[in-house]
């Protein structure tokens, strides 16, 4: 058997040269955005630019301007919607059985991306409910042989008189509670006012402590005054007039939801409830989307108000109060009944 | 004044020269290194400042790699269907047609320490082999710096196989001779002109009959190796200016090595089998075989350097005026890949293996000094190979780091306002697509790879199992390539360039379990 010729060996390398001087410039005229389109029956090579599709899940389908545009498969979350024509609007529609919708309208530039991430809760949010005693892994509303009757513990906190035994339930029950901070400990009275809200800095409420720099910048003087502030490492939110005030603290630029136009961004945002909002708390792993607690029940909402807010029920009904447990999940008080909700 | 004459042809480094020559040499050991550590640092610092012609370079540069690795993958394939034509054609019925009656076959085992089971093997492969045993004459090159045991072994050996062959002789390298490097290159030197006076001179036999197959300790030769090797000599356009090259198989001990030690093993094998079918490109590496008049003309192989083996193609090449080649024979010999008592020391011996193996770049200042100096060799030849040698060096080096990497830098550090663009987006895209697209290559490897695996074992459980794992080891090659490729290529290339010259050739341990 010959060895390879060279012949073979030269058409070879002569036909992978072609097809690199033709694949190159195709590759990266795509990559740069532009693609050919068909105007007034004339082809064109247009300048594109597109919307990055940002999601937690997979096997999503998405839609772009009513049309269907593809299936993110079953392991790609994030999508990138290229070849929209720029200097106007377009809304995208993600589906997947299950959850919600996600739609948002958004404006496309030329050979740029515009940023956008989903929020599709699923439309029944399994709930677990968290017992008081444990009796196997599902924990029972009845005493188990480890409990122990509550002496100098206030009525309301003992379940038939007994002290509930599941640290889960104990550590809700402290946490929903707004007299002192661990209720079944005779010894630790704290008062609720110092009591720092999850994912919040403890703030500086004597007079010798130094307040941070973005209160001094936002003009807080007393910051202890602000209703339900939360601050993360590059946000702070509060309930001011019954919404939510978002703002970014940090020296970077920020997120895209921050940005109603390309590189035109705000540091503030308003999150405008039709009602007034009660409480509100960041949904867990997510910097871009509220929780937020109405007269009707409790609700997710994103921060991202490009266009109309995606607003999606979590748990409606009334007389309601929601808090985030030690595993970082959403649990809902309704009643005396606590659920943890699996988003 | 013939080339091999001249005081520099045997030249190591830069040191061993003086003036003009001694700075040409030194500039010239700085170009590889130059050129790599320039494309890295050049790349990161493009994508620092203009990230788009990053973007641009890195998609231009990874759909040349991937057309380069289908043009590859088709010079793979035909050898290694070559290869198994070679393994079944009657070469002794096609050298019946031949006359071979005088030709010797003279081979170089060079041991230091090994075991006898690794000597044993590869000694029981030669009687196996289906040629004239007489016409088979062994040293066995011992160093003195291995002791005592080292000679009892070697004699044992003496008289356990002395009768089965034309000759055995065992030669000791004298330990301490100023000029010489510890290695391979100074035994088989040494052992070469032993066998010239003890075994040639001593039977009268002509030097232009005489093929040196100069071997590893374990390489185990397959059982027409020796009618395939005399074939191609006495077939080949002038004989007595060509090395013979076989495909160097490191699968001796697969089933037994880790996978990583595998897919290492397996690529280099690979990347020989590629250069067989390019032989324009190929110059001799590890096991080959030398025409012993052509090796006694230029003094054997050089003793102050490591990359002996393919300095002896370079020294030929030279002091023929160019007029030499390296024949791919596309038969194979085997070889132990990479085995140490733990996982850690397999994968440092990689490490250390192929670092010596990437120190062949000492090779490249020599050939281009060569070039430069020596005014017969056709331009067109000294152009072509310049331009193969820097090129396959600097691809070795550079190009896994810039594909599995780089690829994503301008992305990270390519500012904010590139972040935002459909560049930016569609540069990990692409890139992950192209190397999704050139990965698909990896089945190909993956298959031919099944093909050349020893029998498994008998005593092994979890047969079919293991065979998955044969299969998806191929896997790790985006790892390999740059851990047991780059870095070690860009740590040789680097030690050159400063001048940092590997003084000693690192024996890769054999270990059996």
């Amino acid at each position: 058997m010959k060895p390879l010729s060279k012949k073979a060996r030269l058409g070879s390398g002569i036909a992978l040269g072609i097809i690199f001087l033709i694949l190159a410039p195709i590759l990266l005229a795509n990559s740069f955005g532009y693609h050919w389109e068909k105007v007034e029956d004339v082809f064109t090579f247009v300048k594109a630019g597109g919307i990055y599709v940002g999601s937690e899940i997979s096997g999503v389908e998405i839609y772009v301007d009513g049309e269907y545009f593809k299936d993110s498969g079953l392991f790609i979350r994030n999508t990138l919607v290229q070849d929209l024509k720029p200097d106007t609007t377009h809304t995208i529609v993600v589906q997947k059985e299950g959850r919600h919708d996600w739609r948002k309208t958004l404006p496309v530039y030329e050979s740029l991306v515009t940023e956008s991430k989903v929020l599709m809760l699923p439309i029944e949010i399994e709930k677990r409910e968290i017992f008081p005693f444990m009796i196997g892994e599902v924990g029972t509303t009845t005493p188990d042989k480890d409990s122990v009757i509550g002496k100098g513990i206030s009525e309301e906190f003992l379940v038939e008189g007994y002290i509930p035994t599941n640290p889960l339930y104990k550590e809700l029950v402290n946490s929903f509670s707004e007299e002192v901070l661990n209720v079944y400990s005779t010894s630790t009275i704290v008062s609720s006012s110092e009591i720092p809200t999850l994912g919040e800095e403890p703030l500086a409420t004597s007079t010798e402590e130094i307040i941070p720099q973005y209160f001094t910048d936002l003009g807080i003087d007393d910051p202890s005054a602000l209703e339900n502030l939360i601050i993360t490492s590059d946000q702070m939110a509060w309930i001011e007039n019954g919404n939510i005030k978002l703002t970014w603290i940090d020296d970077e630029k920020p997120p895209f939801y921050y940005c109603f136009e390309i590189d035109v961004c705000d540091n503030e945002i308003i999150i405008d409830w039709q009602d007034e909002i009660l409480k509100f708390d960041f949904l867990p792993g997510r910097s871009d989307v509220f929780v937020v607690m109405v007269e009707e029940g409790v609700y997710a909402i994103e921060a991202d108000g490009r266009s109309d807010r995606n607003i999606q029920p979590i748990y409606t009904g009334t007389d309601l109060d929601f808090n985030k447990s030690i595993r970082d999940q959403i649990v809902v008080k309704d009643g005396l009944v606590f659920y943890e909700m699996r988003i | 004044m013939d080339y091999k004459d001249r005081p520099y042809f045997h030249v190591a480094h830069a040191r061993d020269l003086t003036g003009w020559d001694k700075i040409l040499y030194r500039i010239l050991e700085i170009i590889p290194g130059l050129l790599a550590w320039s494309t890295l640092i050049g790349v990161v610092v493009l994508s620092f400042l203009k990230p788009v012609w990053a973007a641009i370079f890195i998609i231009i540069f990874d759909l040349f790699w991937l057309l380069k690795t289908a043009h590859l993958s088709m010079h793979h394939f035909h050898n290694w269907r070559r290869m198994k034509h070679n393994i079944k054609v009657d070469w002794s019925k096609q050298l019946s047609k031949l006359k071979h009656e005088d030709i010797y076959h003279l081979v170089l085992l060079p041991f230091y320490n090994e075991g006898e089971e690794v000597i044993t093997n590869t000694i029981d492969a030669l009687i196996a082999s289906e040629y004239n045993k007489k016409k088979i004459l062994i040293v066995l090159a011992t160093e003195e710096r291995a002791g005592q045991e080292a000679q009892d072994l070697a004699n044992k050996l003496k008289s356990k196989y002395g009768d089965t062959f034309g000759d055995f002789l065992i030669t000791t390298h004298p330990s301490g001779i100023p000029g010489e490097i510890m290695g391979k290159g100074p035994n088989i030197t040494h052992a070469a002109e032993e066998a010239r006076k003890k075994i040639l001179d001593f039977r009268n036999i002509d030097y232009k009959n005489v093929l040196v197959s100069a071997f590893d300790i374990d390489t185990v030769v397959w059982p027409k190796y020796f009618a395939c090797l005399t074939w191609n000599f006495l077939t080949v356009e002038d004989p007595q200016k060509s090395s013979f090259q076989p495909v160097p198989l490191y699968n001796n001990n697969l089933w037994q090595t880790h996978a990583v030690s595998r897919v290492a093993a397996l690529t280099s094998s690979f990347w020989q089998m590629i250069q067989q079918e390019r032989p324009e490109k190929l110059v001799t590496f590890s096991s080959h075989a030398i025409p012993f008049k052509a090796l006694y003309e230029v003094g054997y192989w050089q003793k102050n350097m490591v990359s002996d083996d393919s300095r002896i193609f370079w020294n030929l090449f030279m002091a023929n005026d160019g007029n030499y080649k390296a024949v791919p024979i596309s038969y194979p010999v085997s070889m132990d890949a990479n085995l140490a008592p733990t996982t850690f020391q397999t994968f440092r011996n990689i490490f250390r293996q192929h670092a010596r193996w990437m120190w062949g770049v000492e090779n490249l200042p020599y050939m281009i000094f060569g070039f430069i100096k020596n005014k017969k060799i056709q331009t067109k030849k000294k152009i072509q190979h310049t331009i193969v040698q820097l090129e396959g060096f600097w691809s070795l080096t550079t190009n896994p780091i810039m594909i599995m990497i780089l690829g994503w830098l301008p992305i990270v550090i390519g500012g904010e306002a590139f972040r935002q663009t459909i560049l930016s987006y569609n540069l990990p895209i692409i890139t992950r697509t192209l190397m999704t697209v050139a990965m698909t290559g990896l089945i190909l490897s993956a298959i031919i790879a099944t093909t050349l695996v020893p029998k498994m074992p008998q005593d092994y459980k979890r047969r079919k199992f293991r065979w998955v794992i044969m299969f998806l080891q191929w896997g790790l090659v985006p790892f390999t390539i740059i851990i047991f490729g780059s870095l070690p290529g860009l740590l040789s290339q680097t030690r050159l360039m400063l001048g940092r010259y590997v003084g000693k050739f690192w024996v890769t341990p054999k270990h059996r379990k």
